[in-house]
């Protein structure tokens, strides 16, 4: 596991200016270390959240702010100029998709005023709120899972789904570098088309998170695109992206699992139901090219598995 | 004593006209390398979309004296973070002002560099940067008729304030 800490205050408070990163140094070490985001917003106190919600004042974060540390815009604008390292031109994607990720993997949230083209964000001007996440790599996520997706050290087509923040892209991501490195199992080259940055969280194209030596990364790609590109360029073994769920991605899979390609993916339900009733009958076709489908259960813990189900949706565990 | 004092008096003024020969030199040469770099960053800002640190680091790389020193410690600034791309960019070449030989003209153009550079989207930074060229050619134009002409006038005006000396005094 990552040295939460010392995470914190080379790759996050290293763009705060002078002042403000005083203050947050001067937060006890069990809050920094529990910190999951802070927020700072233009004229608004600083605030985070350690499980609970903690405002920033001359002392550190704390429950009860005596007076609370407010974040001009000046502070706003020199966090972002210096997360974007100064060049906001290079980061004109991920300005436009509203986040810009930190080193050691840590997402900047971006919000301001948009400035459309069409139907699309162009790009976001004036920042007014920023909200930093704090990444948290947990590299015995998936130690529950890997037997139940593996037959004699080789990966299954395996969906992992669940609810919204259960934990499914820190499985799949401790299940990359498992099958990447060869733990546990036979080593896989691994192909990841991680459209959002959420599971190897690139920052200047280099991995933020461990997933593995064998593993190729296709950053900010979209999923489908991004799959069929891969076959063709990296001849993985297994590919894995997140949050499938569109007839694109669909066929994507399908392509992929007809050249022979394991396939090792995430999609939001709250059961297996969810996916199989589903009204547009995607996820039904999603499902229907898994071996395993891993439901994670609803708690603060990742990983934790609720059910197992095998391809003909029979309950194996 | 008397020799000491006139061959004092001798080099005196020649030492002064080298110095300011050496000095207008120092600023032609180091504005004309500057100028050189923002045809660079010109290109990897537009071009490459390269970011603002690693452009200042590739360039500190070329060795050129003083001027790797000053971008060098331009790209740690940026990486360090926490600071302003115009407070790092301009109070690096303040600090190295006398050593660049630079004037109150070239600290204008250092201003203006910092004050915008990379600070928006690619097509504004083309307009900025064509701009930003245009000015310094125009300064370099002017620095280079002075070196030309003045370079050597200082030269020749400090060898004969020293022989006029000399005179005055034998």
């Amino acid at each position: 596991m990552k040295d939460v800490l010392n995470d914190i205050k080379e790759n996050i408070l290293i763009h705060f200016p002078p002042d403000l990163s005083k203050c947050v140094n001067n937060t006890s070490s069990d809050v920094l270390s529990n910190l999951n985001e802070i927020r700072l917003r233009a004229n608004k106190a600083v605030t985070a959240n350690a499980g609970s919600e903690y405002t920033l004042d001359q002392n550190g974060f704390s429950v009860n702010a005596n007076a609370p540390v407010m974040a001009s815009a000046e502070d706003i604008k020199t966090i972002f100029y210096s997360a974007v390292r100064q060049s906001p031109y290079a980061f004109e994607e991920e300005i436009k998709n509203g986040y810009i990720t930190l080193k050691g993997g840590h997402r900047v949230g971006l919000c301001g005023r948009a400035v459309q083209s069409g139907q699309e964000i162009a790009t976001i001007k004036n920042i007014s709120s920023l909200n930093i996440r704090i990444s948290k790599e947990i590299l015995c996520a998936a130690s529950e899972v890997m037997p139940l997706i593996t037959n004699e050290g080789r990966i299954l087509n395996t969906l992992i789904i669940s609810a919204p923040s259960c934990g499914k892209t820190t499985v799949l991501r401790d299940i990359i570098r498992r099958l990447s490195d060869g733990i546990g199992c036979l080593a896989h080259n691994i192909a990841v088309a991680d459209e959002r940055g959420e599971i190897a969280a690139c920052a200047n194209g280099i991995a933020q998170n461990d997933v593995g030596s064998r593993t190729d990364i296709f950053d900010a790609v979209g999923k489908a695109q991004g799959i069929m590109s891969l076959i063709r360029s990296m001849s993985p073994m297994v590919i894995a992206t997140d949050e499938v769920g569109t007839y694109e991605d669909a066929k994507a899979l399908r392509a992929a699992s007809l050249c022979g390609v394991k396939m090792l993916c995430t999609a939001h339900a709250y059961d297996i139901e969810d996916m199989l009733t589903d009204k547009d009958a995607v996820k039904k076709e999603i499902c229907s090219l898994f071996e395993r489908i891993v439901v994670l259960k609803n708690t603060k813990r990742p990983g934790e598995i609720k059910a197992v189900y095998n391809a003909n949706y029979e309950r194996i565990m | 004593m008397k020799i000491i004092l006139l061959s004092v008096l001798f080099i005196m003024p020649i030492a002064i006209g080298f110095h300011l020969s050496k000095k207008t030199e120092k600023c032609y040469k180091n504005l004309k390398y500057l100028n050189m770099c923002l045809e660079k960053i010109h290109i990897q800002i537009t071009q490459y979309l390269i970011p603002l640190g690693d452009i200042f680091y590739e360039l500190s790389k070329e060795e050129i004296k003083p001027m790797d020193e000053i971008f060098l410690s331009i790209c740690k600034g940026i990486e360090n973070g926490g600071q302003t791309f115009k407070y790092v960019f301009y109070s690096e070449f303040e600090l190295k002002k006398e050593t660049l030989g630079f004037a109150n003209e070239e600290m204008d153009l250092i201003k203006n560099i910092s004050e915008l550079m990379g600070s928006s989207n690619v097509t504004g930074q083309e307009k900025y940067l064509a701009g930003l060229i245009k000015s310094s050619e125009k300064l370099l134009t002017y620095r280079e008729e002075q070196y030309k002409t003045k370079a050597s006038s200082y030269k020749k005006l400090g060898i004969l304030a020293g022989a006029f000396l000399v005179i005055v005094f034998l």
